[in-house]
């Protein structure tokens, strides 16, 4: 079990937004991480079909290429085999021959030479004629064709300058020379074929090709000397850079460099038969989050779906909640003493059943309620009649002793007028067994008493009984004056001769019913006052029960509530004023008599 | 609900309107619509015969950056007047920059500060720079001259006099090189005669001159790349002359002068990339109309030129730039 201070969050915390926080956590987290591995899965997946179509473009401009380098040899053959070999070139068809293949390639082809072991220019086509000083012999692809006689050799791009051209005209081509044997009459001698091809003709096999992620072809010769990049210039003036010496140490196949410090994936294919290779750069990686705005985008989705998942989850939450709230608030209720409380059933299984037992538990705390009540009324009932039954046996022993005095001094018709008295006296103590009585009855109860007593103590008090008609009807608690007179005469005016007052006043004040019993008796000190309402023994005259007054205080408070009740004024010397407090209920609508307490 | 619940929903809509606004309008973030940078090349010649290499890298450059190049050319030679006009026409038609190859330096300087152009000229030629000018690409002209003037002096004997012919030497970069090269003929004991262009027949009565009895040979060097032009042509057009001309010399480096190079009319000459000088020009251009550039003067490197040179290959890819 956890300490009290720990989880003190979750104490301040409600269940509602416990599970709303737990499940929106819960789903940004497995969001989150499918996003994330959904965008590195298709960011590689994006990468590999990039590569895997950059392969098949290089693929493909590798069959182009190829086709176009067949279409050269192809020429070529043509033309040493179909014209030049065994042809006496004193023969004016074969200048024909040329021109006339020539003139079907020329969008490819600048123009097509046959030159002599020693650099002399036999044949051309277009016509054409050498430079002043130029030396064909000691051109590189001059060179190469006769280093080798059985191949074609494949120059990479120059200006050919050994022809005369136009005054503003140069033209890049790339030479494709071989050894031939040369008929010229009866003699046979070896020379150079030369076919310059346009360099354009290539370059347009390679334009606009580009690959994903800002790639590029370029093509390396078989030394590693560039023949085309789509900034060949710029990398000749060094205005930009090529990792050109790398790319010539690479197998074919997809590679992957580090350059100007940037990863890019490299496809490297080997052209047949010239050994060029193609050479495809494209930066390495997929999709890539590069502009702000993508950036935003992407925390525009993530939020959008966090707060869809969190309207679905206060939804569910709140779903799951209400019913426990609701609940909650029941019992808040019933915790507040209300057992009226309606209790809420509803919701999931759990809850219903939680519901359904904290009513049952309610309706059996009322019955059990109830009975206590019940069994407290009762009880208080029994402590009524006992109370009350200790006023009586006091009182007829008083009565009955002035009686027996009168009738020993032989007061015949006094002693008839006390025995009158006490018995309408009786007649309303017992009034059918009621504990509330009208104020009439009250009063009538108490005139009898103090006329048995003014006749007992031989007119040593006068006494008065002032009511206002309205107040007859009241409901009054039964024999809670008869007590005060009691203590007024016994205690105030036992020592008075003949000049003692007791006065009884009865008045409504709103809902208010107040009756005074004052007395200009001896009067108590404070603390016999205190006494009065304590079980602590006080002062007791000879004669006196002593229990009168806490009695009287008691019965209003069992019946009108703990704000009602006797108050108690007294000055030594000067007398005694107690108020009696009840409230101004009609006697006509305690018909029962005994629910006034009950609001 | 609470009102904090209220207030959290309300922020959580609030929140995803701004991010919508923000990823998927203009309303914040305005994104940078590519524009396409309208460039102006006001050249200082009736036609484009000496700036076929600077083209090419031109055009490489407008092609990269997605420019819009407009290549213009003055009616008259070297009219400095019509040339302060187009500037003025461009200007009003809407160039984000104007690369200027001006006919003189000094009054294209003065005329850009009286008419503030508003947009970012680019000098081709003139190293000076002023408010208006955002950069010049040039060539050192005096170590131009003077490195042609070294190799004058060492292929050629003294005692025949030089002719120094220009176009003007008032035109951009004349004086430079006049005095480049004479730091070096005049310690080296060479006679030199400065030969200006003041008609159309300025230079062949220079040359015919040579051809009359009392009239001694001399070395001919063409100071710009007209000057050189048209000397290698009058002196292709007659063999006559070439004998009384001992060599001929001069800047420049079209493919016509390099062709004469290599048959020998002309003996050695001055050039530098203009590739690059045409593919920096509208690339310097493009980012100053974006207001960013980085240096405001480029200097390219001369070389001198042979037949031998030519010949060898070396230059091949600087002289004879991939279109």
């Amino acid at each position: 079990m956890k300490p009290e201070n720990e989880g003190s969050f979750f104490k301040r915390t409600s269940i509602r937004y416990m599970i709303f926080v737990y499940f929106t956590v819960t789903a940004l987290a497995a969001s989150i991480f499918i996003g994330l591995s959904l965008y590195s899965r298709m960011s590689k997946q994006m990468s590999d079909t990039m590569q895997e179509e950059n392969q098949i473009l290089i693929d493909q401009l590798n069959r182009s290429v190829d086709v176009w380098l067949r279409g050269i040899m192809k020429l070529s053959d043509t033309t040493y085999y179909g014209i030049v070999k065994n042809a006496d070139l004193r023969n004016e068809s074969v200048n024909k021959e040329m021109t006339l293949l020539y003139d079907n390639n020329k969008d490819n082809v600048e123009n097509i030479a046959l030159f002599s072991r020693d650099g002399e220019l036999l044949e051309a086509v277009p016509a054409t004629r050498l430079k002043a000083g130029a030396d064909p012999a000691a051109e590189p692809w001059f060179e190469a064709a006769l280093k080798k006689t059985e191949n074609l050799h494949f120059s990479v791009p120059h200006v050919q300058r050994v022809f005369d051209a136009g005054e503003n005209q140069y033209r890049w081509v790339i030479s494709a020379a071989r050894a031939v044997e040369i008929t010229e009459g009866s003699s046979t001698e070896q020379g150079v074929l030369l076919i310059d091809i346009r360099y354009d003709s290539l370059e347009q096999l390679f334009d606009g090709i580009t690959l994903g992620n800002g790639g590029y072809v370029y093509l390396l010769g078989a030394d590693g000397e560039l023949i085309y990049h789509p900034q060949s210039q710029l990398i000749y003036s060094g205005l930009e850079d090529e990792n050109l010496e790398a790319a010539a140490e690479y197998r074919d196949g997809i590679h992957q460099e580090e350059y100007k410090g940037k990863g890019r994936a490299v496809t490297v294919k080997t052209v047949g038969y010239t050994g060029w290779k193609i050479v495809g750069a494209a930066a390495l990686g997929g999709a890539s989050l590069n502009a702000l705005k993508t950036r935003i985008l992407i925390v525009f989705i993530v939020a959008f779906v966090v707060f869809i998942l969190a309207v679905i989850n206060a939804y569910i939450s709140t779903r799951i909640t209400t019913p426990i709230e609701k609940l909650e608030r029941s019992v808040n209720g019933i915790e507040a003493g209300n057992l009226e409380t309606e209790v809420y059933v509803g919701g999931s299984y759990e809850i219903r059943h939680l519901g359904t037992s904290i009513r049952n538990m309610t309706t059996q705390i009322r019955h059990l309620m109830d009975d206590i009540v019940a069994e407290h009324e009762s009880k208080r009932k029994n402590e009524f009649d006992v109370l009350q039954s200790q006023i009586n046996p006091h009182f007829l022993y008083n009565t009955l002793d002035i009686i027996v005095w009168m009738i020993e001094n032989e007061k015949q018709a006094d002693a008839v007028k006390v025995v009158t008295a006490l018995a309408r006296f009786f007649r309303i103590s017992l009034s059918r067994g009621k504990s509330i009585i009208p104020v009439r009855d009250e009063l009538e109860h108490v005139r009898n008493y103090l006329m048995i007593q003014h006749m007992r103590f031989k007119n040593r008090f006068t006494y008065e009984i002032e009511a206002d008609e309205d107040v007859m009807e009241l409901a009054s608690v039964k024999l809670i004056l008869q007590p005060l007179v009691e203590n007024a005469i016994y205690h105030g005016m036992e020592f008075m001769d003949g000049d003692g007052e007791i006065r009884i006043q009865v008045y409504r004040d709103g809902d208010d019913l107040y009756m005074k019993v004052s007395d200009n008796g001896l009067g108590m000190t404070k603390e016999q006052v205190e006494g009065m309402f304590t079980d602590k023994p006080h002062v007791k005259s000879g004669s006196g029960s002593g229990i009168g007054v806490r009695n009287v205080n008691e019965r209003i408070r069992l019946y009108f509530g703990q704000e009602y009740g006797l108050s108690i004024e007294s000055e030594l010397d000067e007398g005694t004023v107690v108020t009696i407090h009840m409230r101004a209920v009609p006697y006509a609508e305690t018909a029962e008599g005994e629910k006034i307490h009950v609001k | 609900m609470s009102n904090r619940e209220k207030i959290s929903w309300c922020a959580g809509i609030l929140l995803l309107v701004m991010l919508y606004l923000l990823s998927s309008t203009d309303l914040i973030i305005k994104e940078k619509k590519r524009e396409i940078c309208r460039i102006s090349v006001i050249i200082d010649n009736v036609n484009d015969n000496y700036y076929g290499s600077f083209r090419a890298g031109m055009d490489m450059a407008e092609k990269k950056y997605q420019a819009d190049v407009n290549f213009i050319t003055l009616y008259a030679e070297n009219d400095e007047e019509q040339q302060e006009e187009l500037i003025v026409r461009e200007i009003k038609d809407g160039a984000n920059a104007i690369i200027l190859a001006p006919v003189r330096e000094d009054l294209a300087v003065m005329k850009l500060d009286e008419i503030s152009p508003g947009c970012p000229v680019i000098f081709l030629g003139p190293t000076a720079i002023n408010s208006s000018v955002a950069c010049s690409i040039s060539v050192d002209r005096y170590e131009m001259g003077r490195t042609l003037g070294e190799k004058i002096a060492e292929n050629e004997d003294p005692d025949v006099p030089v002719c120094l012919f220009s176009e003007g030497m008032a035109y951009t970069g004349n004086l430079d090189t006049y005095d480049g090269i004479r730091s070096v003929l005049d310690p080296a004991g060479f006679t030199v005669r400065l030969i200006e262009k003041k008609s159309e027949d300025t230079y062949r009565k220079a040359i015919e001159e040579t051809v009359y009895p009392e009239s001694g040979d001399f070395m001919a060097v063409g100071m710009d790349v007209g000057a050189l032009s048209e000397l290698a042509d009058i002196l292709e057009g007659s063999s006559v002359y070439r004998e009384h001309v001992t060599a001929l010399y001069g800047i420049g480096s079209t493919t016509a002068l390099l062709n004469q190079l290599d048959r020998g009319i002309v003996k050695g000459l001055m050039a530098w990339n203009r590739f690059d000088e045409g593919y920096l020009s509208v690339e310097k251009a493009v980012q100053a109309a974006g207001g960013e550039w980085k240096e405001n003067r480029i200097t390219l490197t001369p070389e001198y030129i042979d037949g031998e040179i030519l010949r060898s290959g070396i230059f091949e890819k600087m002289l004879y730039p991939m279109e």
